[in-house]
């Protein structure tokens, strides 16, 4: 297939192809910009269309895909038929990539603010202007505040390891990402059980417990394909959710769980497979350590007392912990994703560890498998300076009890800078990444900021973040750019490498993260840092693999037949015990519960209010494609799942509007009323409540999910904890 | 004199083993551990150079601790600290007991069997 990469938008074509090219104000802004580049649908009368092979960008699955490409101008993207990881699939988030890149919201020349923050008014500067006030306003901020007075936010791109690696040579520690609002404690827990954090081999499994995880509306690949591969070969799936969401729609059962209790739930899971004996004994004797000890633990867990916690029935329980240990080793607790939910969430996903650690699933085929080798290298980078004024550590160090050195949490960071302390930081770059609306209690993130002295984004659209911003940044979409090698893990459909080249080269004045870091580094005298090219940094990547150059011209992707079970054969974890620690001695030398031990929920449910959770759809990533003109019409704004019959006792209608409120803040949006949620829970969609005017589709729809949310923490990982807080519901206008 | 010298070298001596014994039980400056490391050792341990790669989860933290600890001196046995090469590059001066503390402190905290098991990348 060819990849040719030198088309370009003649201005001609462009008109043609954009429809009508209008004047317009950008996002409160005072420049005028081109309005509209959709694609009209008039046949091309052009040369033969381009077809390239790339990597989707929508969200942070990475499916390979091919561009069509006609005039210029990219008309189709479809899935790359090769690439196992998303067996061939592309998404429909996928599939409005071409939105992405046509979106008039787009941003497109570098813009810095010039009125109150968040009024909307900018300044078109040129590229030298604005890398020369960046580069000056960092190096003043690094100078009176040391190194780390700046923090970086990357989100999840292909290009934002250099982000972090400019974070390095500049000298912060003060890097936070997506992470600390997501996974961490989901990570903690497998870490601190297996010594490694597993990908589920959903294909093969013939039992799954899936609590939390709504895996057939929040796409991961191979995973959401792979169940209903394996449901279609005969794998039951139970779903635990207080939400009727898709995938327990699909499910074998669905058992709307009390939020909160999945912990009561799995230790009772437990108790059965230890007392009923369904465990493999030999396994135990040689992989588990502090069986012993959690024999005796979890006596007192039986499905009866854990009926009363969850609101599942006991026979339930019994019946599911035998089906499921019967169905071992291919069967598992689904480990999910994001677990950002509750104060206690690394003890919850603890015990869901443990249970699976019982199954003796661990390398096995249908169960959790390790990390396989990509054979992606890291490049051989210029040592980065220390400097020596710098504080001992992060701004967040020892807020939680096991924090990740690398990412930190969020939200302790944003505490500490409103603090001020340990120490001052006054200085935010962020790279396409939103908190302001994906991170709960948007109103001290605003209060973080003003403590700040220089805050820069780099994003495609006028987020919610950038809108804040004092400078801000065009980027390229994805399909305009050349990345990295990124290497894939596709649990058992493959381990693979990826890479990006422009299908068309970038449209405005937009620029990619990295060209940005170089031209900083090279104002900030770190010129020596930045001193590979995009290719060179690619080939030392995939310098060990001496195949891939061809697969990845040939065909989009490159396959790593590497090991993929048993690889844990004759190995020790990397646990203290050098075992799959159901007892985690470092928990117990740290004063934390060594095994999780089930406590009253921080908060219970007032019989006039509601716990909020929140969760994903198939149309949105986080809080970044709501406003994408195609995915937008799927919906075009959020609304409150609420039960009927509270929704009746305090009026509300469906459809009616009704105003949520936290201790955190309060929002206003539309009702939905459905049955499929439970009468003490409301959901809500995020993305929507915008305070950016640059975001059309979405702006004055819905309410905001950030606003609503108080910000509790996981006490362990640090993690964000979003279904802790209770609300209040009310129909607008009602006394 | 010589009298005079022998004190002054026992004294010396007291001082590096009562300060290096408890490195293990010491906290030190990870990041700058890690600059050190980096600049020091890793040309020798990076991937494909003239000795086995090494990073901070190549060894357990009881092992780290069995190297660094001064009873047990495994780290004075390795073939490179007696060839002299734990120095300071810039300065070529040997590495001192703070320079070993921060590696120590480094490698311990992103061991194989640590909460954040960490290659050296």
């Amino acid at each position: 297939m060819a990849t040719k990469t030198d088309t370009s938008i003649s201005r001609r074509s462009f008109l043609k192809w954009s429809g009508a090219a209008t004047a317009a104000a950008v996002a409160g802004g005072q420049a005028p910009v081109l309005h509209s580049l959709a694609y009209t649908g008039e046949k091309s009368t052009g040369s033969e269309p381009e077809y390239h092979f790339s990597a989707c960008g929508m969200c942070l699955n990475k499916c390979g895909l091919v561009a069509r490409v006609e005039n210029g101008i990219v008309t189709k993207l479809d899935p790359n038929p090769k690439f196992l990881k998303s067996r061939g699939m592309l998404c429909a988030r996928g599939n409005a990539g071409t939105s992405q890149l046509y979106d008039p919201d787009r941003l497109k020349y570098p813009l810095l603010r010039k009125g109150e923050r968040g009024e909307g008014r900018w300044q078109r500067l040129s590229w030298d202007q604005a890398l020369d006030l960046a580069a000056e306003k960092l190096t003043k901020i690094g100078e009176e505040y040391t190194r780390c007075g700046v923090l970086f936010t990357p989100g999840s791109d292909m290009q934002s390891q250099f982000v972090h690696w400019f974070a390095e040579v500049f000298g912060s520690y003060n890097v936070t990402t997506h992470e600390s609002n997501c996974l961490l404690s989901r990570n903690r827990a497998y870490l601190d059980t297996f010594g490694e954090v597993p990908f589920a081999d959903v294909l093969h499994s013939k039992y799954i417990i899936m609590a939390g995880a709504n895996r057939f509306e929040s796409i991961i690949t191979p995973d959401s394909i792979d169940l209903m591969t394996a449901m279609k070969k005969g794998c039951k799936l139970v779903v635990l959710d207080p939400r009727f969401t898709k995938t327990a729609a699909l499910a074998h059962e669905w058992f709307p769980i009390r939020p909160g209790t999945d912990m009561s739930f799995f230790l009772a899971i437990t108790h059965v497979i230890i007392h009923e004996k369904l465990y493999d004994e030999k396994y135990a004797q040689e992989k588990l350590y502090g069986l012993d000890k959690l024999t005796e633990h979890v006596k007192k867990y039986s499905p009866e007392w854990a009926a009363k916690v969850c609101d599942i029935p006991a026979k339930d329980i019994r019946r599911i912990a035998q089906e499921l240990a019967a169905a071992a080793p291919a069967a598992m607790i689904y480990p999910g994703r994001r677990t950002s939910d509750y104060v206690n969430s690394t003890q919850i996903r603890r015990a869901m560890a443990i249970a699976n650690a019982l199954l003796g699933n661990w390398d096995k085929p249908g169960g959790l498998l390790a990390a396989r080798m990509v054979g992606t290298t890291g490049p051989e980078l210029p040592e980065a300076p220390f400097y020596d004024d710098n504080p001992d550590d992060r701004l967040d160090h020892g807020s939680a009890h096991i924090m990740f050195d690398e990412e930190g949490s969020f939200k302790h960071t944003r505490d500490a800078i409103i603090a001020g302390k340990p120490y001052p930081v006054k200085g935010w770059f962020t790279y396409k990444i939103n908190p302001l609306q994906s991170v709960a209690n948007r109103r001290k993130t605003l209060e973080m900021i003003d403590k700040l002295d220089f805050m820069l984004t780099v994003d495609i659209a006028m987020s919610d973040t950038a809108w804040m911003a004092d400078l801000v940044l065009p980027a390229p979409s994805y399909l305009e750019r050349q990345d990295p090698a990124a290497g894939l893990q596709g649990s058992s459909a493959c381990a693979c490498v990826v890479t990006r080249d422009p299908v068309v080269p970038a449209l405005f004045e937009s620029k990619p993260v990295f060209w940005i870091l170089r031209e900083l580094a090279g104002r900030m005298g770190l010129e020596e840092y930045f001193s590979f090219t995009m290719e060179e940094y690619r080939e030392q990547q995939l310098r060990k693999l001496p195949d891939s150059e061809r697969a990845l011209r040939e065909d989009g992707v490159y396959y790593n037949p590497s090991k993929l079970y048993g690889i844990y054969e004759g190995k020790i974890y990397k646990t203290k015990s050098q075992k799959i620690e159901l007892y985690n001695e470092r928990y117990a030398e740290m004063g934390l519960d060594p095994m999780p031990v089930c406590k009253p929920l921080r908060e219970n449910v007032p019989s006039d209010r509601f716990r909020m959770v929140v969760g994903r759809n198939a149309y949105f990533t986080h809080c970044t494609t709501q406003n994408n003109t195609l995915l937008n019409e799927l919906m075009p704004e959020n609304t409150l799942w609420i039960h009927p019959n509270p929704a009746k006792k305090l009026g509300i209608r469906d459809g009616g509007t009704v105003i949520l409120s936290s201790k955190s803040g309060e929002g206003e949006l539309k009702a939905e009323l459905k049955k499929g949620i439970r009468e003490d829970t409301v959901y809500m969609a995020s993305g929507f409540g915008v305070l950016s005017e640059g975001l059309t589709n979405v702006f004055g729809k819905g309410a905001c999910m950030a606003e609503i949310l108080e910000d509790f923490t996981d006490e362990l990982s640090g993690n964000m904890a979003m279904h802790e807080t209770i609300v209040k519901v009310a129909r607008k206008g009602a006394s | 004199m010589i009298r005079k010298m022998m004190v002054v070298l026992l004294g010396l001596a007291l001082t590096f083993t009562f300060t290096f014994s408890g490195i293990a039980g010491e906290k030190g400056n990870k990041r700058k551990g890690k600059y050190t490391f980096r600049t020091t050792c890793r040309e020798c341990h990076k991937p494909d150079a003239s000795a086995k790669e090494m990073g901070p989860d190549s060894k357990t933290q009881a092992q780290w601790e069995t190297v660094f600890n001064k009873e047990k001196g495994k780290y004075k046995e390795l073939k490179c600290y007696k060839e002299g090469h734990w120095k300071d590059k810039k300065k070529n001066e040997a590495l001192t007991e703070k320079d070993l503390l921060n590696i120590f402190t480094y490698l311990h905290a992103h061991a194989f069997d640590s909460p954040s098991p960490a290659k050296c990348k």
